[in-house]
């Protein structure tokens, strides 16, 4: 692993033509970084789960990333509808998705719970009617 | 002694397969353990599959399977260099098994996805195969030849 870097991603709400792009260029500029395939696996699958939820649910929002020698921290900000029970949210196979998005193979409720799973520290601060930020930290050296 | 690791990854082309440490000299002593490798060319032939997208080497490997429809159990449950079998053909599909390492797709019932998802597959060097099987056919078909599911929840 070596240097630091930080950077940002636009996304669209239901643009589902490019669901993923910016989780697959983190992904690529984290192997170009070496950083451990394991920990950089964990970074792509919370970023890709945290993307997917912004075009599901939001209009529009950022993927900003920061990448230091020991920490890899992603804050996903978006203007979507935010999130009435956080804690609901996180349990599993809990959703509120649409059939369309179910028959794209996600809203089956498993999002916020993988993210949890890949990451290190998971914050989550919503307001109803305005928007959410989700922000997950995986550290290097573990 | 040769690393099972450079096997899997393709580093290592020689050899015969007891020399390996999951070879089936360790299959018989830690059959819970035990590991089939399968090439793309093998998986081929048992499914009697078509190939959508090319990889440069049909004969790269993979140790293990996963079948889902669930995008987000595929990126849940699923590990690394797995083959992917699934019904979903969006491309989507492809975008997660980027994101989760994943080797190779099979596509089950004759469900072809369409060109975009097909060049992203291309652009991201992920083989896509289509067979007519059905998926618990094309489950049966590989757990016969030896593959198995990831060991989260048994294999």
């Amino acid at each position: 692993m070596s240097g630091c870097t930080e950077g940002c991603f636009f996304l669209t709400g239901k643009d589902f033509t490019n669901a993923g792009a910016a989780s697959s260029r983190l992904k690529g500029l984290l192997e170009g970084m070496n950083v451990q395939g394991r920990v950089i696996r964990r970074a792509a699958i919370a970023a890709f789960e945290a993307e997917m939820n912004l075009i599901i649910y939001a209009v529009a929002g950022m993927m900003k990333y920061y990448v230091t020698p020991d920490k890899i921290r992603v804050v996903v900000e978006d203007m979507g509808p935010g999130i009435e029970n956080i804690e609901l949210a996180m349990t599993e196979g809990y959703s509120t998705a649409p059939d369309y998005i179910r028959e794209m193979g996600f809203g089956s409720g498993m999002g916020l719970p993988n993210i949890k799973k890949n990451t290190d520290q998971l914050k989550i601060n919503s307001v109803v009617g305005a928007g959410t930020t989700l922000e997950f930290i995986i550290y290097l050296n573990r | 002694m040769k690393r099972y690791r450079d096997k899997v990854e393709g580093n290592d082309k020689g050899g015969s397969p007891e020399t390996y440490a999951a070879g089936p000299g360790f299959r018989r002593v830690f059959p819970a353990l035990s590991v089939t490798l399968m090439t793309l060319d093998e998986i081929k032939s048992a499914l009697g599959a078509r190939i959508l997208a090319r990889a440069k080497d049909m004969g790269i490997r993979v140790d293990m399977a996963y079948c889902a429809d669930l995008m987000s159990d595929v990126l849940a449950f699923s590990i690394t260099s797995s083959l992917l079998i699934t019904g979903l053909t969006n491309t989507q599909v492809i975008r997660t098994a980027e994101v989760a390492d994943i080797r190779a797709i099979v596509f089950v019932q004759s469900k072809r996805p369409d060109v975009d998802t097909i060049a992203l597959a291309e652009e991201k060097r992920i083989p896509l195969l289509v067979t007519d099987y059905s998926m618990f056919d094309v489950c049966g078909k590989l757990y016969e030849k030896g593959l198995r599911s990831n060991a989260e929840g048994g294999g």
